[in-house]
C-alpha cells in the first residue's frame, strides 16, 4: 500500500508536484525585495547557538572586523598573525566561568559567519566563544554564545521513580503539586519542590539520599536507630539468601 | 465491556499567515481556500452529523492563531466566497463537458454538490466564520481546543532569544483567550518541538499540558515506567503526553499508511493541469498560470502513470475498512498494555488536520467511521482528551522530557540546515532589537500612541518572520522564492520601524499601510511580550 510520502506534510507541499507539471504560462516575475543587511553600526558583536540534533549544533554570529580590532591592544604583536576560531565548551553540570569547562575544542572559521558543529557526545550542555588564537595557542575571546542543551540520543540509565500529584487548587487557574517517592511499596516519602530541583541539578544528589534527608527531617534522632535497624535487617536477609544458596548447591 | 484504555485523537490545524490585500488575486492565498473547502468544512460536517445522531466522541484540536486570524478576516472571507463561486461555475461546466462520459460526469456532479454544500456551510450556517463552528463543538463538550504559539515558531530554534519564545507562547495564549473566551488547558508546541525550560513559561501562562514525540518521553530522565502510554510530569508539574508511534505510522507512513491505498483519490492529478488551457483559462487567475482546482477524477491505482477513474463508493468502503483496522489494532495495543499497567493506558495520536480531506480526500470519512465505531462497539477503547485523563489520573511519574520534535529524524534538522540556516542571524538580531525597543519605549509614564502602534507593528513583523513555515518551505523546495520574500519583507519592515523609532521619525502613512497588510493580532499589545525576561 502507498506510494506517496505522507510523513509531515503541509498544505503548501503540493507546490512541488505543481512544479513538475508543464506550465503553459509561466508566472510573471515579482519585483525583487531588497536583501537583508547583515550588520549595522553600533551593534554589539553577537553569537547565537542553536541545537540541530543530539550530535550537531549550529552557531551564527554578527561580528565586524572592527570588533576584532578591540582585541588589538590586548594581543599586541600577536594580533596580526592570529586566526579566527570558535572554541566549543562542554559545560555540562557546571557554573561556567570561562576556564572550568569539562573539555573544549577549537574550529578555525576564517571569514565565515556561521558554522554547523559536530559533537562527540549527546545530552550535553555547551556554549561557544569566538575569538582570535595566536601561534602560541593563546586564545582571546571576543564574545560568548548562549548555552544550549543537546538532546539525549538514548533512553536514560536512571530508573529511580518520583511521582507527583497535580490537582487544581481553589485559586482559579493554579494547580498544586505534591511529589513523593517510596522505598517500600506503598510507603510514601514526600519531597519538596526544592528536592525535585536539586534532583535535576546534575550531578545532583541521588534520589536515595534525598529520601534519607526527608526521613531524617521527619524522624530526627530516631532516624539513625531506624536506619541501623534497617541495615541489620538487610544484612540478615542477605545472610539468609546466601545460606539458601549454599543449601541449594549441596 | 469495561473500558481498558483510551485513545486521544489530536488534530493540529495550521496554515501560515497568507493574506495579501496588495493584490486582487494571490496564489498562496489558495492554501487557505483549498484547506477550507477540503478539510475544515468536511470536518465540521462530520462532527455536526455525529452530534446530530447522538454519537459520543471526544477530540482534541489546536487551531493556530495564524489560521484563526485568517478564518476571521473579512477580506479573506469574501475572497474565499469568490473563489468558491468560480469553482462552482467550473464544476457546472464540467458536468456539461462530461455529459457523454458517465464515468466522469458523476464525479463532476459530486464535486458540484460538495462545493454547493461548502458554500451553504460557510455562508448560510456560519456567516463566514468557521471558528464559531469549532467553538460550538468545544462548548457542547465534544472537543477540547488547545492553544498554539503565535505564528508557529519552532521554539528550540528561537530560544537563542528567550524573549521570542515567551512572546510566541504568551501571545498564543492571549489570542486563544480573546477568541474562545476561556483559559486553554493545553498547548500544541509548533512542530511538537520541545526544549527543556519551556515548561516554565507554560506553567506561568496557566497551561497544564503539552505534547512531545515518542522519543521525547522514552529518552526522558529518568526512564519512564509506562513509556508513552501515560503522561509524565515535568519537574514543575506541567504534563507531557507522548505521541504513540504505532497509531501515527498507520496514518502517516508512505508504506503502511492508509492514504496511499490504490482505491483512494489521486491528489496529484488535477484537471487544472490535465485539460486544455483555453477551456480552463476563465478559471485561472488573471496571470493565467495553471493551478490546482480541486477537481480530480482519478484514483491512486498503483505505481503507474496510467491512472484509473476514481470510484467514490469503493473509496468510502475502503475508508470504513481502514477505520476497522485502525480500531482493532488500537484495541490489541490497549489489551496488552492494560495488563502491564496499574492504570488505563492512553494512546495519543496527533495528526495535521490538513491531512484529512486535503491530502487524504477520504480522511474525513475515515475519521467519521472511526469515531462511530469507537462510540458503538469500542469495547476496550474510549475516546478521551488530555484534561480528562489528568483529572482521572492526577498522579503521574516525574520525568524530564528530552528535547525533540516530530520533524525529520526527530529533532530540528529540517529547520536548521544548508538551505535555511541563513535566516537565524536575522531573526535573532531582530529579536534582540525588539526587546531593546520594548524595554526602552514601554517603560515610563506617558505613552505616545504613534510609538505604541509602531512598536506593536514591529512585534507583528517579527512574529510573522519567525513562522516555522518559511524554513520548512526552503528545505522542502516547494515555493522557495515566496518563503524567502516573506522573511525578507517582514524583517525589512521590522528594521525600518526599528530605525524610525530610534531616530524619532515614524512615517505614519507607511505605518498605516503595513498595519493594513500585516494585520494579525490587531487587539493585542504585541510589544509587551518581548520585554526582557528578568
Amino acid at each position: 500500500m502507498g506510494k506517496r510520502p505522507m510523513k509531515k506534510k503541509t498544505v503548501f507541499q503540493k507546490k512541488k508536484a505543481v512544479s513538475r507539471k508543464k506550465k503553459t504560462v509561466s508566472r510573471p516575475p515579482r519585483p525583487r525585495s531588497s536583501t537583508l543587511k547583515k550588520t549595522s553600526p553600533g551593534q554589539a558583536a553577537t553569537l547565537w547557538l542553536m541545537v540541530r540534533d543530539p550530535y550537531w549544533i549550529f552557531a551564527a554570529w554578527e561580528i565586524t572586523p572592527k570588533d576584532f580590532e578591540k582585541l588589538k591592544a590586548k594581543m599586541k604583536k600577536a594580533f596580526s598573525k592570529a586566526i579566527r576560531v570558535l572554541r566549543v565548551y562542554d559545560i555540562t553540570h557546571l557554573e561556567f566561568n570561562g576556564k572550568n569547562a569539562n573539555r573544549s575544542f577549537d574550529i578555525e572559521v576564517g571569514k565565515a559567519d556561521n558554522r554547523h558543529i559536530p559533537l562527540w557526545q549527546d545530552g550535553i550542555q555547551c556554549c561557544v566563544e569566538i575569538g582570535l588564537k595566536t601561534k602560541k595557542e593563546e586564545f582571546f575571546p571576543l564574545v560568548r554564545s548562549n548555552t544550549v542543551e543537546t538532546p539525549s540520543a538514548h533512553p536514560s540509565a536512571q530508573t529511580e521513580e518520583i511521582w507527583m500529584t497535580v490537582k487544581p487548587s481553589s485559586k482559579k487557574g493554579v494547580h498544586q503539586d505534591l511529589s513523593y517517592s517510596s522505598i517500600k511499596k506503598g510507603k510514601r516519602i514526600y519531597l519538596s519542590r526544592e528536592d525535585i530541583r536539586r534532583y535535576y541539578e546534575r550531578p545532583g544528589p541521588r534520589l536515595r539520599d534525598l529520601l534519607a534527608d526527608r526521613l531524617k527531617a521527619s524522624y530526627g534522632k530516631r532516624f539513625d536507630r531506624l536506619r541501623l535497624a534497617g541495615e541489620r535487617e538487610r544484612e540478615k536477609s542477605q545472610r539468609a539468601r546466601a545460606s539458601d544458596f549454599v543449601h541449594e548447591k549441596r | 465491556m469495561k473500558d481498558n484504555g483510551y485513545l486521544c485523537l489530536v488534530l493540529h490545524a495550521h496554515l501560515p499567515f497568507v493574506r495579501h490585500p496588495e493584490e486582487e488575486y494571490f496564489l498562496e492565498e489558495n492554501w487557505l481556500y483549498e484547506a477550507i473547502t477540503e478539510t475544515y468544512i468536511p470536518l465540521i460536517e462530520v462532527f455536526e452529523q455525529l452530534i446530530q445522531e447522538g454519537v459520543f466522541f471526544r477530540l482534541t484540536m489546536s487551531l493556530s492563531p495564524t489560521l484563526v486570524s485568517m478564518l476571521r478576516d473579512p477580506l479573506l472571507q469574501s475572497r474565499y466566497i469568490r473563489h468558491l463561486e468560480r469553482l462552482i461555475e467550473l464544476s457546472c461546466k464540467e458536468i456539461e463537458r462530461t455529459h457523454d462520459q458517465p464515468q466522469y460526469s458523476h464525479l463532476a456532479l459530486m464535486y458540484n454538490q460538495r462545493l454547493h454544500k461548502a458554500k451553504e456551510v460557510f455562508v448560510d450556517r456560519y456567516q463566514n466564520d468557521l471558528v464559531a463552528a469549532f467553538k460550538n463543538f468545544q462548548n457542547q463538550g465534544y472537543m477540547e481546543i488547545i492553544a498554539s504559539c503565535a505564528t508557529h515558531g519552532v521554539l528550540p530554534v528561537l530560544n537563542a532569544n528567550p524573549e521570542s519564545v515567551r512572546a510566541q507562547i504568551c501571545l498564543g495564549v492571549k489570542h486563544y483567550q480573546n477568541i474562545f473566551g476561556c483559559q486553554p488547558q493545553g498547548i500544541w508546541l509548533p512542530e511538537c518541538a520541545y526544549f527543556r525550560g519551556v515548561e516554565e513559561i507554560l506553567k506561568e501562562t496557566g497551561l497544564r499540558y503539552f505534547f512531545v514525540d515518542s522519543h521525547g518521553i522514552t529518552h526522558g530522565d529518568p526512564c519512564p515506567r509506562y513509556s508513552i502510554y501515560a503522561p509524565v510530569y515535568c519537574p514543575n508539574g506541567v504534563a507531557a503526553f507522548g505521541r504513540d508511534w504505532e497509531s501515527s505510522k498507520q496514518v502517516w507512513s508512505s508504506r503502511e499508511g492508509y492514504p496511499g491505498d490504490p482505491d483512494y483519490r489521486e491528489y496529484y492529478r488535477d484537471i487544472g493541469y490535465e485539460l486544455e488551457y483555453e477551456y480552463l483559462k476563465p478559471y485561472l487567475r488573471p496571470q493565467g498560470f495553471r493551478i490546482n482546482t480541486g477537481l480530480k477524477y482519478w484514483r491512486i491505482t498503483g505505481p503507474t502513470e496510467e491512472k484509473e477513474v476514481y470510484r467514490p463508493e469503493g473509496a468510502a468502503q475502503k475508508a470504513a475498512l481502514h477505520a476497522d483496522h485502525f480500531m482493532a489494532n488500537r484495541q490489541r495495543q490497549i489489551k496488552y498494555l492494560s495488563s502491564q499497567m496499574d492504570r488505563k493506558p492512553i494512546l495519543v495520536a496527533p495528526y495535521d488536520a490538513e491531512l484529512f480531506g486535503h491530502w487524504w480526500f477520504e480522511g474525513p470519512l475515515w475519521l467519521d467511521a472511526l469515531l462511530r465505531k469507537i462510540a458503538h462497539n469500542g469495547g476496550t477503547l474510549s475516546p478521551i482528551t488530555p484534561s480528562e485523563y489528568l483529572k482521572e489520573y492526577p498522579t503521574n511519574q516525574v520525568v524530564y522530557p528530552s528535547p525533540s520534535s516530530w520533524g525529520y529524524k526527530g529533532y530540528n534538522e529540517y529547520w536548521i540546515e544548508g538551505s535555511n540556516d541563513w535566516i537565524y542571524r536575522h531573526l535573532h538580531l531582530a529579536g534582540k532589537r525588539m526587546t531593546q525597543l520594548a524595554d526602552r519605549f514601554l517603560s515610563g509614564g506617558r505613552k505616545n500612541p504613534l510609538i505604541q502602534r509602531a512598536l506593536n507593528q514591529a512585534g507583528r513583523e517579527l512574529l510573522l518572520a519567525q513562522a516555522s513555515d518559511w524554513p520548512f518551505i526552503m528545505k522542502s523546495g516547494t515555493t522557495v522564492p515566496y518563503a524567502k520574500r516573506r522573511i525578507k519583507n517582514h524583517l525589512n519592515r521590522f528594521s525600518r520601524i526599528y530605525r524610525d523609532l530610534l531616530g524619532g521619525t515614524i512615517d505614519e502613512h507607511w505605518l498605516n499601510q503595513i498595519e493594513q497588510k500585516d494585520n494579525i493580532f490587531p487587539n493585542i499589545n504585541c510589544a509587551h511580550y518581548f520585554r526582557k525576561v528578568t
